[in-house]
This record gives structure tokens, C-alpha cells and sequence, in this order.
């Protein structure tokens, strides 16, 4: 049996994205910042797999000290046996696809990006 | 009463070369017109210059002589003017010479110090020493009320300052009101009778000490004299003092209307970086608050993913909670009915079971027994609970619209602080190259002399209260004394009285003359204002104790604000008014003063003119003033017209018109 991940990790290229971020003065903290590119790539349903070549950021106990993310990624994705794989994979994704969109709109506001997220949800 | 004759100049400013004006001897007025740039306050700089030897700017800051002499003259290799003034005065006729000319040796000037500068008076002909000329130059027209004779239209709101109580300003225009309306001469007799009456009590202390009887009493005069003395040296310093400060603080207020703009641009620089730190500081909170709130914007982003996948969850829960509620009413209905068939009775309605009713009973149990039941929905219902417990934990407020409250407040800040970072760049370029320090410090020193003039006065406060304290134990040991002594004693005592009465007479007489003299300048200059304004609800002026004047409407309310114009108007009925009461009588000489007035005011102030002296120059240009305005309102009091005309940009000559 494979163990979960320990370690949640960026490739340069999504280390890069979040340094761009983090410039734009919106998250207090860089894992803030990583579970919100994770459920931006959950809303674009990005599908399950794994991230290779992440460089080690955080130890999931500091990025998810309740449990909640492994809970919550469970929940959602029920045949997945390594959620913390998953994790690591769904933000690195999420964090390419707002690298992608912040190089298109520089000036983009994260807080327009929550609100048309939420409105364009359509339940399936 | 002073006239002048004429005004001769040579190479003086723009007037290059021999100019001459002739005055008429007649009352009346004369006028002098000339384009801006052409030398009209060149004029009345010739006049000042010939009898003060110097010329102020509007600033009031000396122009140096080297800057006086004609350009144009100085360029052929000619340095040097002089100005010849001729006037009369209580039937003496005068000339007075004021030469500035090239130290032998230099042969091309370029500073004060390369010029030698002379003066003659001739009194009917005959050549005044240079002691005596200047005294008698110092009583035909002293410099201190010059102010009133020849002046600057522009200057005229100057005035306004006597309105002010604390203003320094006002309190220099006061002292030299007083100086023309001839008040020193009271006040200096009081200070005489003042220092003759302190003579006399020293006598009295020293007659008090001679005699035995007294000896003790005298003594005791003697110590509280010399106390007061000394008390009145120290108040004497201490008004130095002050007079020093308020000299400081009337030069560097002086000193700061001209950094004015500099100083304007250094504070507005110093608020938009206020404002920038401010806004930085606005945005910052913002951004930290919207930090806070995004470290759940994670859940936010899921909510309704969560949401629709929590009702999926929920769903399956209800069905799976159906099943099994099926299920367990299967088995009961099965095992009651097996139970009824072989009891014979029915345990729920307590009926016997037989015939009919247990044929139907016992094909409905081969139903029952023929579709059979699975438990499965119970193992799952735990899990779905489990899931949808799990689900509700991420539920969460969702904070958009605050976030985007938050986002369009840190973007009007941003644009804001923009827009104030470009307007603080340019500021910086514009004062790039002037010295801050330099007005810093004026206004530090400004400051400072403020603060040191309100310790001098509360100390002068505490002195004087000293001193009147002193003065009263003075007069009850002079009351003990008069009970006592002999005849020697009562002789200087006697004196002391006659002094001490004769300096009181004087006080009191300062005071009724002040008193007086205000009723008539507000009188006489009422009168003159109502001919001057064109408002005809305006009923007349109040004076205050500084002589300045508020225009008071007919319903008996003054008019707290004035405009320039109304300013000019109120400033020249005083003028008016203080040449009607004044010992010293002279001609009025001014220079733009029309430039504020419109054109009703400007006729009401011609038509009036001759009224206010007896000789009037005026310095005008036409656009102020028209000939013919003039003409018509004047008539035959407009004695001669002058007219500056322009040569070359350096060179303009005076041309009589009339």
C-alpha cells in the first residue's frame, strides 16, 4: 500500500505564480493562498492525478492542522485513496490556470474571481 | 504748508538725461500719466529720494543706489544722478540737491560703495549747513509721516492693519498718525513734567533726610525712589526689548509674505506627503482585512460545489433512511401476521383470526415472505450521516460583498494616491531649486519672536503692577511727610505737588487731545468717505483707538468684511481726514491709485481730490484715469497734465501736455 503524501510541494513555474500573488497583497500567507488555487481547480474540475516535480513548501500538518482539506478533498473525490497527492496536484493546477489568467489580465482582482466563480457554478 | 515747485532729475532710472516738472503755484492738481514700465513710481522715488536719500520697494527693502542711475547713460560710460527738488514752506522758498556720483577712480561702478552721495539745501538762496539742513529738512517734512504725503496706491490696504489690534503693522501706522497729528508734542511734555516731577520727590527725600524728625521717613522715600528707579531702568530695557522684537517680528512677517508662495508650496508638499503616508496607511488596514477575510476564501470559492454536493449526500441519506424504515415495517408486518395465523387472534385488534380473513392473511405472508428485504441501506446510513456532518463543517458565511467593499476602497485609495504622488512630484520639481531651510527658518524665528514679545509683555505686566505698587507706598510715605517737617521740607514738597500737578494736567491732557482728535478724523473723513462711496446705505465711519476706520450701515451695523475697492476708499478718506487736522500740512502725491476703483469711485475720488490738500500730483496711467474723465471733473482745478512718453525700453521723457 502506498503511503499519502507528507509534503505538499510547487513546481518553480506555480512558485513563480505565487510569488505574483503574493505581491498583489491579498493573502496574509502563502498556503492561504495555495488552498485557494486548490478550489479554483476543484470548481474547473480539474481531474484527479499527480503533480511531478514540486519542490517541498509546506508539511500538511502545517497546511491543514484540522484535517479539514484532507476531509473535504475525501468527500469529494470518493475513489481517491491518497488525498493529499490529490491536494498537492489540485493546487499546483489551480495555481497554473490563475498564472494563466493573471498574464492575461494583469490587473486582475482576486475578489471578482471568487465572485464570478460562485456564480458560474452549476451543479451536475 | 509745504508745496512743491518742481522736480528736476538727471539720468535718474528711465528718465535719462536733464527732466524737469514744473508745479504750479496755485492750489489744485496736476496730473502725470505714463504706461506701465514707463517710470511713474520712478517719480515719486525721485521725490522720496530727494528728501530721505533712499528708496524702498514696495517690500519695503532698500534699492541700492547702483540700481538707480539711468541704463542707458550707464551703458555710454555715464554713472551717476542727482535729483532737484524746489518747494516752498511758510513763505520760505528751498532747494534741495540729492547728487550720487562716481568716486574718482572707478571708472565703472559696481556697487554702493563706487558712488559718493551729497546734499545741498538752499533756504531763499542762501546755502544751509549740512547740521542745519537736515534738522530743518526733519521739520519741513520728517520721514515718519512721509507715509501720509507720498504714496503708493497699491499700499493703501495697509491701512486695514489698523483694524487689527495685535497687528505690528497697525501699531507703526498709529505711532506715525500721532506723529502727524501732532500728539508727541503732548507726550513729550509729559515725559519732561515726568522726569522734573521724579527730581522733585528726590529733593523732598533729601530735605526729609536732613531734618531729625523725618530723617527716617526720608530715608525710607529715598530707598523707594531708587527702587523705582531701578524698577523703571528695567521697564525701560524691557520696552527695548520689545520694540527690538516687534521690529524682529514685523521683518520676518515682512520677510515671510515674500516666501509666501514658497511657503505655500513647501506646506501643500508637506499635506499631500500626509496625505500619501495616510492613504498608505488606509490601504494597508484595508489589505489587512482582506488578508483575514480570504484565509477562508478557500471555502468560499466551494461553497456552492459543497452546498450541491451536500444535498446529493442528503438525498442518498433520505433513501437509504427509507429503505431501512421499509424494511423494519416488512419484518414487523411479516412476524405479526405469522403470529396471528398461529395464535388464531390478531394481537394489534385483538379479532379472532379464522376463515375468511386468515385465507387473506396467509396469502398476503406468502407475499411478504416472497419479496424479501436486504439491510444493506443500514450500513450506509452511518457513512452518509458521517459525510453530511462533515459537508455542514464547511459551510460558511460567504464575505463577497465585503471583500468588494474592501477592493473598491483600496482602488480609490490607490487612484487617490496617485493622483496625489503626481501632484507631489511636480511640487517637488517647482521647489526643487529654493531653499526650505531658509524659510523654515524665517517662520521658526517669526515663531520665536512671537513667543518672546508675550513673555516680554507679561513681564512688563508684572513690573508695571511692581512699580504701581512702589509709587503708592511712595505716596502714603509723601502723605506722612506732608503731616510733618519744617519749612524746607514744605518748600520742596510744595514743588513736588506743582510738578506732580502739572505732569497730571499733561496726562490728562494726552488723553482729551487723543480723544479729540479721534472724534474729528472720524468726522472729517465720514465726510469725505460719503462723498467717496457710491453705496448709499453706507452712513459712516467708526473709529477705533488705533484711528481705524469700519464703515457703519445706515440700520447702525457695521460692515465686519471690505473689499479691496472699499478698502482704497476708507484708506483715502483717512489720508483726507489726517491732512485736514494735521499741523503739518503738504501736498498729496500718489501713485496708481485708481487701480482698484471702478469707475464711479474713480470720478467721486477726482471730484473730491481737490479737498483733500491743496497740492495734488498724481501718477497714472489712462486706462486708470482718462483725460477727459479728469478733465470734466476737475475742470479748473486740474492745473497741469504731464505725459511719460516711452523712447526706448530704458530711456522715457517727460512731455508737458498742458
Amino acid at each position: 500500500m502506498i503511503d499519502d503524501k507528507k509534503t505538499i510541494g510547487l513546481t518553480p513555474e506555480n512558485r513563480s505564480v505565487m510569488d505574483r500573488i503574493m505581491e498583489k497583497e491579498f493573502f496574509r500567507e502563502q498556503k492561504d493562498a495555495a488552498l485557494f488555487a486548490m478550489a479554483y481547480a476543484i470548481n474547473q474540475d480539474v481531474v484527479a492525478g499527480n503533480c511531478e516535480g514540486a519542490n517541498t513548501i509546506w508539511n500538511v500538518g502545517s497546511l491543514d492542522p484540522e484535517g479539514e482539506v484532507r476531509s473535504l478533498v475525501g468527500n469529494l473525490f470518493p475513489d481517491v485513496v491518497l488525498p493529499y497527492r490529490l491536494t498537492e496536484h489540485l493546487i499546483n493546477a489551480g495555481l497554473a490556470l490563475i498564472g494563466a489568467r493573471m498574464a492575461a489580465d494583469p490587473g486582475l482582482d482576486l475578489t471578482d474571481f471568487l465572485e464570478k466563480e460562485q456564480a458560474s457554478f452549476t451543479p451536475q | 504748508m509745504l508745496r512743491i515747485r518742481s522736480v528736476h532729475l538727471c539720468d535718474f532710472g528711465p528718465f535719462k538725461g536733464e527732466q524737469r516738472i514744473d508745479l504750479p503755484k496755485e492750489d489744485g492738481v496736476v496730473i502725470v500719466y505714463g504706461e506701465n514700465m514707463r517710470g511713474k513710481t520712478t517719480l515719486l522715488n525721485a521725490i522720496r529720494y530727494a528728501l530721505f536719500g533712499r528708496v524702498l520697494t514696495r517690500g519695503s527693502v532698500e534699492v541700492q543706489l547702483h540700481q538707480l542711475g539711468n541704463w542707458e547713460s550707464a551703458a555710454d560710460g555715464k554713472y551717476g544722478f542727482h535729483v532737484v527738488l524746489a518747494f516752498e514752506q511758510n513763505g520760505d522758498t528751498y532747494e534741495l540737491t540729492r547728487e550720487c556720483r562716481v568716486r574718482s577712480g572707478v571708472s565703472k561702478p559696481a556697487s554702493n560703495a563706487d558712488y559718493i552721495e551729497e546734499s545741498f539745501l538752499t533756504k531763499n538762496g542762501s546755502a544751509m549747513g549740512p547740521q542745519e539742513a537736515v534738522l530743518e529738512l526733519g521739520r519741513i517734512m520728517p520721514e515718519t509721516v512721509s507715509r501720509f504725503f507720498l504714496f503708493d496706491g497699491e499700499l493703501l490696504q495697509q491701512y486695514e492693519e489698523l483694524l487689527r489690534n495685535e497687528s505690528e503693522m497697525g501699531r507703526q501706522i498709529k505711532e506715525a498718525i500721532e506723529r502727524i497729528l501732532g500728539v508727541p508734542v503732548l507726550t513729550n511734555g509729559r515725559a519732561d513734567l515726568a522726569q522734573v516731577h521724579k527730581q522733585a520727590q528726590h529733593q523732598e527725600a533729601k530735605a526729609a533726610q536732613r531734618n531729625q524728625k523725618t530723617q527716617q521717613l526720608g530715608n525710607l522715600h529715598a530707598e523707594l525712589l531708587g527702587q523705582r528707579e531701578a524698577m523703571q531702568q528695567e521697564s525701560a530695557r524691557l520696552r527695548q526689548d520689545l520694540d527690538r522684537l516687534r521690529g524682529t517680528k514685523t521683518a520676518k512677517e515682512e520677510q515671510a509674505k515674500k516666501q509666501e508662495m514658497l511657503r505655500g508650496l513647501l506646506t501643500l508638499r508637506e499635506r499631500l506627503q500626509e496625505e500619501i503616508n495616510s492613504l498608505d496607511r488606509k490601504i494597508s488596514e484595508k489589505q489587512d482585512k482582506r488578508k483575514t477575510l480570504l484565509t477562508t476564501a478557500w471555502r468560499s470559492l466551494l461553497v456552492p460545489r459543497i452546498k450541491a454536493f451536500r444535498e446529493h449526500i442528503e438525498e442518498q441519506l433520505r433513501v437509504a433512511r427509507e429503505e431501512t424504515t421499509r424494511r423494519v415495517i416488512h419484518a414487523e408486518t411479516t412476524e405479526a401476521i405469522r403470529k396471528a395465523l398461529s395464535t388464531g387472534s390478531c394481537s394489534l385488534c385483538e379479532q379472532p383470526v379464522a376463515g375468511e380473513t386468515k385465507e387473506r392473511l396467509q396469502n398476503r405472508l406468502s407475499e411478504f415472505e416472497g419479496t424479501p428485504q436486504t439491510a444493506a441501506s443500514d450500513d450506509r446510513i452511518p457513512s452518509l450521516e458521517r459525510q453530511v456532518s462533515e459537508l455542514r463543517r464547511y459551510q460558511t458565511d460567504s464575505s463577497i460583498a465585503v471583500l468588494h467593499e474592501i477592493s473598491g476602497a483600496i482602488n480609490d485609495f490607490r487612484v487617490t494616491k496617485a493622483t496625489s504622488e503626481d501632484r507631489l512630484r511636480e511640487l517637488k520639481e517647482q521647489t526643487a531649486g529654493l531653499d526650505e531651510s531658509e524659510v523654515r527658518r524665517t517662520y521658526a524665528e517669526y515663531e520665536k519672536a512671537v513667543q518672546e514679545i508675550v513673555i516680554v509683555e507679561n513681564g512688563l505686566k508684572e513690573h508695571d503692577a511692581k512699580l504701581a505698587e512702589i509709587d503708592g507706598n511712595i505716596g502714603r510715605i509723601e502723605s506722612e511727610l506732608g503731616k510733618k517737617g519744617g519749612s524746607d521740607l514744605q518748600k520742596e514738597r510744595k514743588r513736588r505737588e506743582i510738578t506732580e500737578g502739572l505732569r497730571s494736567l499733561f496726562e490728562e491732557g494726552v488723553r482729551v487731545y487723543r480723544d479729540h482728535l479721534r472724534t474729528k478724523v472720524e468726522k472729517d473723513a465720514t465726510t469725505l468717505f460719503l462723498d467717496l462711496t457710491s453705496e448709499p446705505e453706507y452712513a459712516s465711519l467708526s473709529i477705533n483707538s488705533n484711528y481705524g476706520l469700519t464703515i457703519v450701515h445706515k440700520d447702525g451695523t457695521s460692515i465686519p468684511v471690505r473689499s479691496a475697492g472699499a478698502e482704497h476708499v476708507v484708506a483715502l478718506s483717512l489720508m483726507g481726514s489726517l491732512q485736514k487736522n494735521a499741523p503739518l500740512r503738504g501736498p498729496i502725491i500718489m501713485d496708481s491709485p485708481f487701480g482698484r476703483l471702478d469707475s464711479v469711485h474713480t470720478r467721486k475720488v477726482i471730484h473730491t481730490l481737490p479737498n483733500m490738500a491743496g497740492q495734488v500730483l498724481l501718477f497714472v496711467y489712462e486706462s486708470e484715469l482718462e483725460p477727459k474723465l479728469a478733465r470734466n471733473e476737475l475742470k479748473g482745478a486740474l492745473r497741469r497734465e504731464y505725459r511719460i512718453e516711452r523712447q526706448s525700453a530704458r530711456y522715457s521723457k517727460v512731455e508737458k501736455v498742458i
